[in-house]
């Protein structure tokens, strides 16, 4: 095992690979005398270069298909995120093909399981950077794919694929050996034209397998007493001898990560070992205890128990184990049954016998490999295995954590309820009570304050003001544009453009005025009806961005602090959710029933059958969406904001009328993705406890949005009708995006961006497909259904198969531990100890990288900063190049302090000398942080007057 | 070295009714025990003298040196003790040197090629502002202001003579019209929409705006002009008073009379910089060249070894810089540095200072190498002294800085002003400005000090620079300006920026005339 061990793959990255070899070498010649040492050192050299020479050789010809490993996604490891595999690290994720339904482009389906195992760091919408195919992937939930295998703390290896297991003996979690399968369709390899990565042995491959060995699989599924996907060991070895196809995937174990001679060491401790308990057929299998036994066995993952203690290791199904090992049960004792009473006196009933020496295996067997020759016994156990074994997970898939999931309100900072200014006169803020309440000096009225504010004209009795509807007669008012030289009244021309003839000025109708906020204040609360204590506080803005300064009406402001919802920059009220697709779901996880489903056009499901029960699976409609429990509260507020605005200040009739989150399935939203002007309507179809947005890919894709963790919002239609105006938005470059400018009411999938359209809709990759994974081969090669297949047809908007169902869209947990951690440091410690505990990870390396990326450069950033920094007064916030010669401010004769301070400088000093220790980090990481903590002593300690700490007097 | 130091010595001086030379107050301060040698200077003065001066105390200092030498292990002293009478007395005899040169230790020894004068009674090596072991400030705002200010104190007194000066707030107050002058700190330097130049001054009472009218002939120097320099104007006041109009700019610059001291016999010194041990691209051949010839006849005059920064590549100056390091671990390099420092004759005197590769503080001033370094870097017994530093070599004061500053010139400043090609050119500006690294805010880093380490507050001899990688040399008002080139060859960085490094050559100065030779070894 140790050839195969960790130490290479940081190698590998480093692009040294050699270099260590020959060092390993010169180490173990170190032990020897001297003239060994010499030879052993040449001959170790030579060799290790006609490895390498072999390799490129085996790689050309014969070798295992593996795709390169790649650590591109590991760059800029931000502290904090973890990494849950290395490149193609063994441990790492297993690459399962196929498309859950909650699959689309752009996202990867783990087991809840191992979002579980991973310390929570994984929840349902949680983006990560990926090895392949694509650069990052919006993590779902898929519970039909394998779960992870780990070590508990009393010695068992254990798969576990059920999240609430994994929860329970999360605690007693060793070492986590496989991180599980990794679901990705074959879409993704399309859309990012990567060569397909050859694919992990799994039931939808060996099924196929069994048909084209001639069994009736049709049989086979249809009989109740067998389950196809985990049948037992007997029913497997019978298949695989019975049809000649090869073994059954849950009995395949990882025989390509354990090098040849590690095979046959098993296969000899196999053989000596002994079943006990075997009067049944489902006796245990108990081997010598060894440490190399051990770690062979958790290398290929298979389920056993450890007990060192009592020097013996316990196999459980360990007949296909031992058969592929080429260890025959004993002829005399499987069929004699005076042997069962040698069982009874303690004497174990059924003995191994191994079949095959070392010097059966051919040429080629032994020095199968990939990195090195021999590194691989997959063919040494086709050799001697009664029957085909595939390799189980020929491809891993490195990733790390990027973006957390997003599930939350979008507030402007600070929060805005009206977009009504109010100076500075609110205080930071900007609360318009203290605004009417204001006074600069005591000579001012209280309330009343100058600001920008867009003058209008009432067209019919010529009275001045801001407002939006006279308040003399209620007219709808105009801007009122001036020309500022000679003040001339200037209508706006076709174009919109208003620019005086004579001055040739551009006209404005913005103009300083005092506007009594106090005033206004009272009056918007009396007109609408409500006291000062129906909300906390009511924030307005500073001054208006936009063009003509049009103020928003208080009300409207009054009924948002009301109902807690604030305002967006155009005057909507938002919910930002990361995107994730879905295209089939069940009335139960959307906490909906079959009813609200029907009411909504959902007649049958899936298979055509009637849709009678909440557990059918129903194909979703393009345009519905599912919003998280966060959204659907968000919702309901502003929909209770709505209805009182519609009442109280439009004097109209309630329109929502929501008092329960039930009644918001069938209403309509506007979905809309920054940086765009488009909104896209939407249809409420039910709730996820996910902190994500689920829609089918092609609203997501009408937003101009794809799946790996990005995120937009959504907002209630009527409140886009109601107070949305384009005359509140900024009046400067980028002012018109992320407003919903225009809508589009129905999705036509021929208009939208095509990498929705890359998406597989098949319910079965052919065979073909699998074996193309393994020549590599070009994804469109192969021919499998796609969106784009179905376009301008009558089946674009249906017929959306998957490959692999998830018991619920929202499984694992609902928040990603980076969100649920505190500070910094919860979070880097957290990350650091997961990657302690991950058998895919080499936490030295998430060490370096943490100290590379993020300690340094905010230490070096930040220490440069310091001697080249700004400074700023305390009072007044005046800010100065240089600290002034005055020793105060300039401006007000204030304290002026520094910006940057020791304590921004080192506040992660001594944790990232701790790390780099904790974690034996490379001496020249520790050599940059020894230079750089005796150039913060050097600047922040005096050399005379040394800071001692208590231990000195200790 | 600290100001209170030379107070002290000064009083202590007055008070026994002596008054001394400034020279000589300097020297006093910062001997290794100041108290002592000026208890012996007294002591050794002559009867009728009324001021100390620089012989006085350099008298006793290099005796006192001699004492105390063989106990420190340097490496000249045990061919001497044998060979000469260290009394003081014998400074202009010649010294034997087959004698020497047979009694020097084997590791240290000169060779027998070079017939270099080993005399430490010609020598005299004396290092003035290293501020090393004497770092107090802590980093606090008031630091900083200190550190202005005394800025402002030191080259403020070279130019408060040459015009009538008033403080900021007091012209703010005068009546509009009239003359005015100021001497201050450059705060602004603005571009007004009409194409003058508007430049604030600041002094420790507040600013004040000064006007360049783009016509007038001051106006192309403003071009020159570094943010936090320091300037007198002078001018005529506006009529409201609010600003004023310069009729005449100043700089503390160095005195077109200025008159440099030079060595009373033929002897050299080798300026060097930029050795960059450990980087894939240092030059040993090079190297191994210069020291080869520093063992040879032609570099017997060639007594002094001086090393402006860089001895290193250093640990993360860049990133991703392991992948080109020679030597990856940076004690090491620095103990291979040892081992090239080694093959120079051990008869030659090397006073190094760090750069920005080097593992100390890059915030300036730099504080020499601290104990651990200095013990990897003792084969051969060099003065190690923070950037900058002013050594005197014989009477010929040099001031040694590593140049970071140069990169802001350069930038800065119009290219027929200063650019990489001619770095001696770049350097005319520091000294006419007489602060090696004026602005503050931008790429030069600024560690607040109890006082600016970074003012010359003497005119050097020579001014010795590196960092550039370029080799370029001068003089500017009789100041000899020279900037090494580097033992490093063109980096992939470099290529990629088309700078084309000076690389293997070694300038040799003559201490008694100020010329300049330049060795090649590349």
């Amino acid at each position: 095992m140790d050839e195969v061990d960790w130490p290479w793959l940081q190698d590998l990255i480093d692009g040294n690979y050699a270099d260590d070899e020959g060092d390993t070498a010169d180490d173990g010649g170190a032990d020897g005398d001297g003239d060994e040492t010499e030879s052993n050192a040449e001959t170790d050299g030579s060799d290790g270069n006609a490895d390498d020479a072999d390799d490129e050789a085996v790689d050309e010809s014969a070798g295992p298909p593996r795709a390169d490993p790649s650590a591109k996604f590991l760059r800029d490891l931000i502290a904090g995120r973890p990494v849950f595999s290395h490149p193609s690290a063994e441990g790492g994720f297993r690459l399962r093909y196929g498309r859950a339904r909650n699959h689309g482009f752009a996202t990867g389906g783990v087991h809840p399981a191992t979002m579980h195992l991973v310390d929570d760091f994984l929840a349902t919408g949680t983006q990560i950077k990926t090895e392949r195919p694509g650069k990052a992937h919006g993590v779902i939930p898929v519970d039909s794919i394998d779960g992870p295998t780990v070590k508990l703390a009393n010695g068992d290896v254990r798969r576990i694929d059920d999240p609430e297991e994994a929860l329970e003996i999360r605690n007693g979690v060793e070492k986590i050996l496989d991180t599980g399968e990794y679901l990705v369709n074959y879409g993704e390899f399309v859309e990012n034209n990567h060569p397909l990565a050859p694919a992990s042995y799994v039931y939808e491959w060996w099924i196929q397998d069994m048909a084209d060995a001639g069994a009736d699989t049709q049989a086979l599924e249809d009989d109740p007493r067998i389950d196809l996907e985990f049948p037992d060991a007997d029913e497997a070895l019978e298949w695989a001898t019975e049809y000649d196809a090869p073994l059954h995937p849950q009995y395949t174990y990882l025989w390509h990560d354990i090098s040849v001679e590690t095979f046959c060491d098993l296969a000899t401790t196999v053989a000596d070992g002994c079943v006990e308990n075997d009067s049944d057929g489902d006796g245990t299998l108990v081997i010598e205890y060894s440490e190399s036994t051990a770690v062979a066995l958790e290398t290929i993952i298979i389920e056993h128990r450890q007990r060192p203690d009592e020097d013996r290791i316990e196999i459980d199904d360990w007949r296909p184990f031992a058969r592929t090992l080429g260890c025959e049960p004993r002829q005399a004792v499987t069929d004699g049954a005076a042997l069962d009473a040698d069982g009874q006196d303690g004497v174990p009933s059924v003995e191994l016998e191994r079949t095959w020496s070392d010097g059966d295996l051919s040429e080629r067997a032994r020095t199968w490999g990939h990195e090195t020759e021999g590194d691989n016994a997959i063919e040494a156990v086709n050799e001697v295995a009664p029957f085909e074994v595939r390799e189980r997970a020929p491809t891993r898939i490195g990733n790390r954590m990027g973006r957390p999931e997003k599930s939350e309100r979008r507030d402007l900072s600070p929060p805005v309820h009206t977009l009504f200014p109010i100076g500075e006169a609110g205080g930071a803020q900007r609360n318009v009570a203290n605004a009417a309440k204001h006074a600069e000096t005591m000579s001012d009225t209280p309330g009343v304050v100058e600001v920008q504010i867009g003058r209008n004209r009432c067209p019919d009795c010529e009275t001045e003001t801001f407002k939006n509807r006279c308040p003399e007669c209620e007219a709808r008012t105009k801007p009122d544009y001036r020309c500022p030289d000679c003040d001339q009244r200037i209508e706006p021309d076709e174009a919109g453009r208003v620019e005086c003839g004579h001055c040739e000025r551009e006209a404005t109708c913005v103009e300083n005025i005092d506007v009594d906020i106090h005033e206004e204040y009272r009056n918007a609360l009396e007109s609408v009806g409500e006291r000062e204590n129906a909300f906390e506080i009511l924030k307005g803005v500073k001054g208006l961005s936009s063009n003509t300064k049009v103020p928003e009406p208080i009300e409207k402001g009054i009924l948002r602090a009301k109902h807690d919802v604030s305002t967006f920059k155009d005057g909507t009220v938002r919910y930002d959710m990361t995107d994730l697709p879905v295209t089939s779901v069940r009335a139960a996880e959307l906490d909906i029933d079959v009813g609200q489903l029907q009411a909504l056009g959902y007649e049958e499901d899936m298979r055509g059958d009637p849709l009678t029960h909440e557990d059918q699976l129903v194909e979703l409609k393009v345009q519905d969406i599912v919003l998280s429990d966060g959204a659907a509260e968000h919702m309901m507020q502003t929909a209770d904001f709505i209805d009182d605005l519609l009442e109280q200040y439009y004097g109209l009739e309630r329109f929502y009328e929501i008092d329960d989150r039930q009644e918001l399935v069938g209403e309509l939203v506007f979905g809309m993705a920054p940086h765009t002007s488009a909104a896209t309507v939407g249809r409420v179809i039910g709730f996820t406890s996910a902190a994500v947005g689920y829609a089918h890919p092609y609203f997501h894709a009408a937003k101009r949005r794809n799946c790996d963790g990005d995120e937009d919002c959504v907002m209630l239609l009527m409140d886009g009708l109601l107070n949305f105006s384009t005359s509140f938005l900024p009046d400067q470059r980028g002012g018109k995006m992320d407003a919903p400018l225009v809508m589009s009411s129905r999705i036509d999938p021929s208009e939208i961006d095509d990498e929705a359209h890359n998406m597989d809709i098949v319910s079965q990759y052919p065979r073909e497909f699998y074996l193309a994974t393994l020549e590599q081969a070009d994804p469109e090669s192969v021919e499998i259904q796609m969106g784009e297949d179905t376009l301008g047809t009558d089946h674009e908007y249906t017929g959306f198969e998957h490959t692999h169902d998830t018991t619920d869209i929202a499984m694992g947990p609902d928040l990603s531990a980076y969100k649920t951690l505190g500070s910094m440091m919860d979070k880097m410690d957290a990350q650091l100890e997961l990657s302690r505990k991950l058998e895919s990870v080499d936490e030295t390396d998430v060490a370096e990288r943490v100290i590379e990326y993020h300690f340094l450069p905010d230490l070096i950033g930040n220490l440069r900063a310091f001697s080249r920094q700004e400074t700023r007064c305390l009072d007044c916030g005046e800010k100065f190049r240089r600290m002034p010669l005055t020793g105060d401010c300039r401006e007000c004769g204030g304290r002026v302090n520094l910006t940057v301070h020791k304590g921004s400088v080192n506040k992660y000093m001594q944790t990232a000398i701790q790390v780099a220790d904790e974690y034996d980090c490379r001496d020249y990481t520790k050599q940059r942080l020894e230079v750089l903590e005796k150039a913060l002593e050097s600047i922040f300690e005096n050399d005379k007057n040394k800071q001692s700490g208590i231990e000195d007097f200790m | 070295m600290p100001l209170e130091a030379s107070a002290r010595i000064v009083s202590e001086l007055t008070s026994r009714g002596y008054n001394a030379e400034r020279e000589a107050v300097t020297k006093l301060a910062s001997a290794d025990d100041p108290h002592a040698t000026l208890e012996r200077v007294v002591e050794e003065l002559p009867a009728d003298a009324l001021v100390v001066q620089t012989d006085h105390v350099e008298a006793v200092l290099s005796a006192t040196e001699a004492d105390a030498k063989p106990t420190a292990g340097g490496q000249q002293s045990p061919a001497t003790t044998e060979n000469e009478d260290p009394s003081v007395s014998t400074g202009d005899r010649t010294a034997d040197p087959t004698a020497v040169g047979g009694a020097a230790p084997v590791e240290t020894g000169g060779s027998a090629g070079a017939n270099r004068s080993v005399d430490p009674e010609l020598r005299s090596l004396e290092i003035a502002g290293d501020m090393t072991g004497d770092s107090t400030g802590t980093g606090e705002y008031e630091d900083f202001v200190a550190v202005f200010r005394d800025r402002l104190e030191k080259l403020g007194s070279k130019l408060r003579g040459r015009v009538n000066h008033r403080p900021a707030t007091a012209i703010q107050k005068m009546p509009g019209g009239g003359e005015v002058g100021m001497v201050g700190l450059v705060n602004d330097i603005r571009s007004t929409a009409s194409g003058h130049w508007l430049i604030e001054l600041e002094d420790a009472t507040g600013t004040f705006p000064w006007l360049v009218m783009k016509d007038r002939e001051y106006a192309d120097l403003v071009e020159e002009l570094l943010c936090d320099e320091v300037l007198a104007m002078e001018g005529t006041l506006a009529d409201d008073s609010g600003i004023a109009f310069v009729d005449s700019m100043y700089f503390p610059d160095v005195p077109r009379t200025h008159k440099p001291s030079t060595a009373d016999r033929h002897v050299q010194a080798a300026l060097i910089s930029d050795v960059h041990v450990g980087s894939q691209e240092f030059m040993h051949d090079a190297w191994n060249a210069f020291a080869d010839w520093l063992h040879t006849a032609e570099a017997q005059h060639v007594e002094y070894l001086l090393i402006a920064g860089d001895m290193v590549e250093g640990v993360g100056v860049y990133p991703n810089q392991d992948e080109e390091l020679d030597v990856v671990d940076i004690y090491e390099q620095y103990e291979v540095f040892n081992e090239y420092l080694k093959q120079v004759p051990g008869d030659i005197e090397i006073v190094m200072i760090p750069g920005n590769h080097d593992a100390v503080r890059l915030a300036e001033p730099q504080p020499g190498f601290d104990e651990n370094l200095r013990e990897i870097m003792s084969a051969h017994d060099s003065r190690i002294v923070s950037n900058p530093s002013t050594v005197t070599l014989e009477g010929v004061s040099v001031l040694m800085y590593h140049g970071v500053s140069l990169d802001e010139v350069i930038a800065e400043l119009p290219e027929e002003k200063a650019s990489y090609d001619d770095p001696h050119k770049a350097m005319f500006h520091l000294l006419k400005k007489r602060h090696v690294a004026p602005q503050f805010g931008g790429h030069t880093r600024l560690a607040p000090e109890e006082e600016d380490y970074l003012v010359m507050e003497e005119v050097p001899d020579i001014f010795h620079t590196g960092h550039v990688h370029k080799l370029g040399f001068g003089k500017y008002h009789n100041v000899l300006a020279i900037n090494s080139g580097c033992w490093q060859s063109q980096t992939d960085f470099q290529k990629s920026v088309n700078i084309d490094p000076d690389a293997g050559f070694a300038p040799i100065v003559d201490l008694d005339t100020l010329d300049v030779t330049v060795q090649k070894f590349s």
